[in-house]
């Protein structure tokens, strides 16, 4: 009986593991965060240009603008977008506020409270769909941004999505971003350089571990695609600017 | 204890399905070093005092118009140099005096002296917003969104702060009256940001009749950075109207303005590509422009002439293009001093960027379109030939080409240049480039012999690497190619310079560093075209030659005694190996002795950056012991490292005269074998492989084996990397993992080396 026990026992743990590693490697449809549900799942980003977006379909589509950059140096200094924007007054938004640091950047409380001050400018705009914060972190940077992020959950509205944008090494061979309290990061798969060394073959090969990176995907209009887009919501930038990256064409080319 | 077998099994397998590994994740932008810079001038100061090196196509606007104005035969004032070239920053400051520069600049920020002035007298409320971040819905489900439009300029900051100081002189500080305007101005105020909109109340009964003026000044003030332009104008024309009111000789200027901001609102918001305020009602703007002419001719002494001629001018450069820009032009190009020089650069600017067309264009107008556009045909040509004018002499010689049929002119015309005068850097760059493309080199070598001892002597800049750069191409032999190769770089961005820093960075601060690098980069390196010979033509012979030569310095000599060994390793060239072996840096020397197998092949895996070519900038051959974040270790095929979005460029050879046929020949043929062989990786691992087969007992195999499965993981593949090749790297991968382990599995490397890739 024992000996039986213990095979069971054994046979449990491994049915564990297996459904374990199919779960981490799956390539099923994966589950959208609660509150990203209600956001269209093709979105257009929209950065420092002029751009028309009125010949979107705004139920399939949303768009994704450059609100706000952000420079993080020995103090905090924030641009609003520049160029205009024109869009239907149904579409669905999401404000994007880039931030870049400056030399002799200083990472401390005070420009941490600064630059939460400032996102929060584009975070309580009315009628938005979601916010997104897009980065470059450094290993040594890591802490102040994973800080900023929390504070900046606490302070903005509940049921508001909190989207950032995310290097695919991030979301591959690097596991900073687990725990951050995002309801997504949205893989790059573009401006790899220099990262696209370490993709063998093709994008398909740049395995997407990091389950905050499973739900979306982050494409360009002059760049490769991966194959597996299934069920995620997709980010398209488009490289020469939406007069020149025919909306309609992408329109008609994304899933 | 099966299940126990099972379980440890499936753990493990699970920790091998997941192996993470811990990068550096930031997300670099590396660019070529720069030698030549083709955007701006080197040094906006000293080029707003004539000193205009060579003119580059690529420079803006305002850099073109300052050399205009000198090939005119005019200066810059001091006034207008301040202006194109103000003070740089210091750019050292510790934090103490950042902090003490940064609150000396928010200091005297109108709005942030409105604010200290309203704080003596009221308690704060709330942020101010100049610029207008709301977007504006159009009524027809559109939405426009140009966040950044500048409501609430400067000047009103700074008038409410003088109104606010006159006030407290009248009426006290403590005075309700005092306290009622405060709350007015605050509602003024509020609206700047376009997100709320809030009105003055009415000034309370039996308020002074100053009180009741500043209200109604106030509220106009109001509705117009409301947004509400119409109802402003009529608002500020009532203004004008009274003549009690301290307003009054503002009114007739402010209802024009409120006519242009609603020349813009009327507009059909249906071109976000029109820039800055670009689309207007016309109407409505030419009606503002009789307004302010009107008001120039006659207006109260309450309100500058400037002022309004200021406003006209903005208005008449979308009403009246050509007019304005030919006055603009004008202006600028001197030779005397353009009083209104700052406003006449942002208008050039404006009209150059809408890409305004011009009919019968003002010369300077004329000569930066085409300067910049490089129109095909002869029309440069023909405008020096029209006008004789310099600046039209200069731009025909820096767009011809030696093929064009006005070269033989151009150079006559040019031939007697003084060295003082600002074109001089320019049309001898350009002389000299059409010299060598006529085959006429001792003559190009004459000019340059004559020039460059005096620049060497100065500062390194774009103008002394570009003639460099020429001198290099007419040298006539080898040792005098290596006299010119050489160029100080001026900024450095390259992933082999970031690489550099990365090493000097660990080694000063690992524990026991296993790197060997300098501090910092030379600022002596290479640039594209000396490294095009230097790979592509040179044989390898000269290249042994190369790495002795006392015309280079010591850190190209090192960098290619590397290239040129790696190749002698891979040519299986004893001779030059061993010829070479002495300029190595110790460790690799020590390591590889005079060999070229395997203690070589031993070295070169020790040493990530080692490579058989040299690289444009700073070379990954400066910090070879490096193990590079970003795979940029050993090699793939035979060209130098190319930036992505360069990846797809092929860079042809210039035809070197100083070389022989044989010498060229030969150094082709090595080029091509270089091509043929498998990327580094594979090519040093299946060495390590051959020479294991027989030589069990070496000391030092189980590190070849251990280096060749990390030079599979972290070294370049190649920009194209196909099956074949993936496949190839992973086949050495494992043989070398399996012959590890299988042979040595108590050695330290199996223990450090538990995958293949």
């Amino acid at each position: 009986m024992k000996r039986l026990s213990q095979s069971v026992k054994a046979q449990g743990i491994v049915v564990v593991l297996l459904v374990l590693c199919c779960v981490i490697h799956s390539d099923a449809v994966p589950r959208l965060p609660q509150r990203m549900r209600t956001l269209p799942r093709l979105t257009f980003w929209a950065w420092e240009r002029p751009e028309d977006l009125r010949s979107l379909d705004t139920r399939r589509f949303g768009i994704a603008y450059l609100d706000q950059t952000l420079t993080i140096g020995p103090k905090v200094d924030a641009h609003p977008r520049r160029d205009p924007l024109i869009y239907r007054a149904t579409a669905s938004r999401i404000p994007v506020v880039r931030i870049e640091v400056a030399p002799g950047a200083i990472f401390n409380e005070e420009t941490h409270r600064l630059a939460v001050q400032v996102i929060l400018t584009s975070a309580t705009a009315p009628d938005i769909a979601a916010l997104q914060l897009d980065f470059d972190a450094t290993r040594s940077q890591r802490s102040f941004y994973r800080d900023l992020l929390t504070d900046l959950r606490r302070q903005m509205p509940p049921n508001l999505p909190l989207s950032i944008t995310a290097l695919a090494s991030w979301c591959s061979y690097d596991d900073w971003l687990r725990g951050l309290p995002i309801d997504e990061a949205v893989p790059m798969f573009f401006r790899m350089e220099p990262d696209r060394r370490r993709a063998a073959e093709s994008l398909t090969d740049f395995r997407i571990r990091e389950p905050l990176c499973q739900s979306s995907v982050g494409l360009s209009t002059t760049e490769a695609w991966p194959t597996e887009m299934a069920g995620k919501r997709i980010y398209l930038f488009p490289d020469n600017g939406w007069r020149a990256d025919s909306i309609a064409r992408f329109e008609r080319k994304l899933p | 204890m099966t299940s126990r077998r099972l379980v440890s099994f499936f753990t493990l397998a699970v920790f091998l399905l997941l192996p993470f590994v811990a990068v550096e994740a930031c997300g670099p932008d590396f660019q070529p070093d720069t030698f030549v810079r083709t955007a701006s001038p080197d040094d906006p100061k000293t080029f707003a005092q004539g000193h205009l090196g060579i003119l580059q196509q690529g420079f803006d606007s305002n850099d073109l118009a300052v050399a205009y104005r000198y090939l005119n035969g005019g200066k810059l004032s001091e006034q207008e140099q301040a202006i194109y070239a103000p003070p740089a920053k210091p750019s050292n400051l510790t934090p103490a005096q950042f902090e003490a520069s940064y609150q000396a600049e928010q200091a005297v920020m109108p709005v942030n002296q409105w604010k200290d002035a309203r704080a003596k007298y009221a308690k704060p409320d709330g942020e101010i917003t100049p610029e207008h971040q709301a977007p504006q819905n159009l009524g027809n489900g559109d939405v426009y969104y140009f966040p950044d439009f500048l409501n609430c300029p400067g000047a009103a900051f700074k008038t409410a702060t003088l109104t606010l100081n006159s006030r407290v002189s009248s009426w006290g500080a403590q005075s309700p009256y005092l306290k009622d305007w405060l709350t007015a101005q605050d509602s003024v105020f509020a609206n700047c940001s376009g997100k709320t909109t809030a009105m003055p109340a009415p000034a309370p009964p039996n308020s002074p009749p100053l009180l009741i003026a500043d209200r109604a000044y106030q509220t106009a003030a109001a509705v117009f950075y409301a947004g509400k332009y119409d109802e402003a104008r009529r608002e500020f024309l009532l203004i004008a109207q009274d003549k009690d009111s301290p307003w009054h000789s503002w009114g007739d200027y402010l209802a024009a303005r409120s006519l242009v901001r609603l020349a813009f609102d009327e507009a059909k918001k249906t071109d976000p590509w029109s820039g800055n305020l670009a689309s207007f009602n016309p109407e409505r703007m030419r009606s503002a422009q009789q307004m302010l002419e009107a008001l120039l001719k006659h207006h109260s002494p309450g309100i500058s002439h400037q002022t309004i001629l200021d406003e006209l001018n903005f208005v008449r450069m979308r009403t009246e293009p050509d007019k304005r820009i030919a006055e603009v032009a004008t202006a600028l190009a001197g030779p005397a001093p353009d009083p209104n020089f700052q406003q006449d650069l942002a208008d050039l600017n404006y009209a150059l960027y809408k890409k305004i067309q011009v009919t019968d264009p003002a010369p300077l107008y004329a000569w930066i379109t085409a300067f910049r556009a490089a129109p095909a045909g002869n029309a440069v040509f023909d405008a020096w030939q029209q006008t004789h004018a310099l600046p039209w002499l200069v731009a025909s010689l820096a767009l011809a080409r030696t093929k064009d049929s006005g070269v033989p002119d151009l150079l006559t015309a040019t031939s007697q240049i003084e060295e003082s005068s600002p074109e001089f850097d320019t049309v001898a760059f350009h002389r000299v480039r059409l010299l060598i493309g006529l085959d006429r080199s001792d003559e190009a070598r004459t000019i340059l012999d004559q020039l460059l001892p005096d620049l060497r002597k100065q500062q390194p800049s774009s103008a002394l690497n570009a003639f460099l750069g020429e001198r290099m191409q007419v040298a006539r032999d080898f040792n005098e190619f290596l006299t010119y190769a050489p160029r100080t770089t001026l900024e450095t961005n390259s992933e082999g310079a970031a690489a550099l820093n990365d090493c000097a960075y660990t080694q000063k601060n690992a524990k026991s560093p296993s790197t060997n690098c300098p501090e910092q980069a030379s600022p002596l390196q290479f640039d594209d075209d000396s490294t095009v010979i230097l790979n592509r033509q040179t044989p390898l012979h000269l290249l042994v030659e190369a790495a002795t030569s006392s015309n280079l310095p010591a850190n190209l000599r090192q960098d290619v005694a590397l290239a040129a060994w790696v190749r002698g390793v891979l040519f299986n060239d004893q001779t030059k190996a061993a010829a070479l072996a002495p300029h190595l840096p110790d460790s690799i020397q020590k390591t590889a002795g005079s060999s070229t197998g395997f203690p070589a092949v031993l070295a070169i895996l020790r040493n990530p950056g080692l490579r058989p070519y040299l690289e444009p900038g700073v070379s990954r051959l400066a910090s070879y012991s490096y193990l590079e974040n970003f795979r940029d270790n050993w090699w793939c095929g035979s060209s130098q490292r190319q930036y992505y979005a360069e990846a797809e460029k092929q860079t042809m050879p210039a035809p070197a005269s100083f070389l022989s046929a044989d010498d060229q020949k030969s150094a082709e043929a090595e080029y091509q074998r270089l091509t043929q062989l498998p990327c580094a990786p594979a090519e040093l691992g299946q060495r390590v492989l051959d020479y294991a087969r027989d030589h069990s007992s070496d000391p030092d195999l189980a590190e070849a084996l251990a280096l060749t499965v990390r030079a599979t993981r972290f070294g370049w593949q190649g920009w194209n990397q196909d099956k074949e090749a993936t496949a190839r790297n992973t086949a050495i991968s494992k043989a070398a993992f399996q012959l590890l382990h299988s042979r040595y599995p108590n050695s330290p490397w199996a223990a450090k080396t538990p995958y293949y890739y």
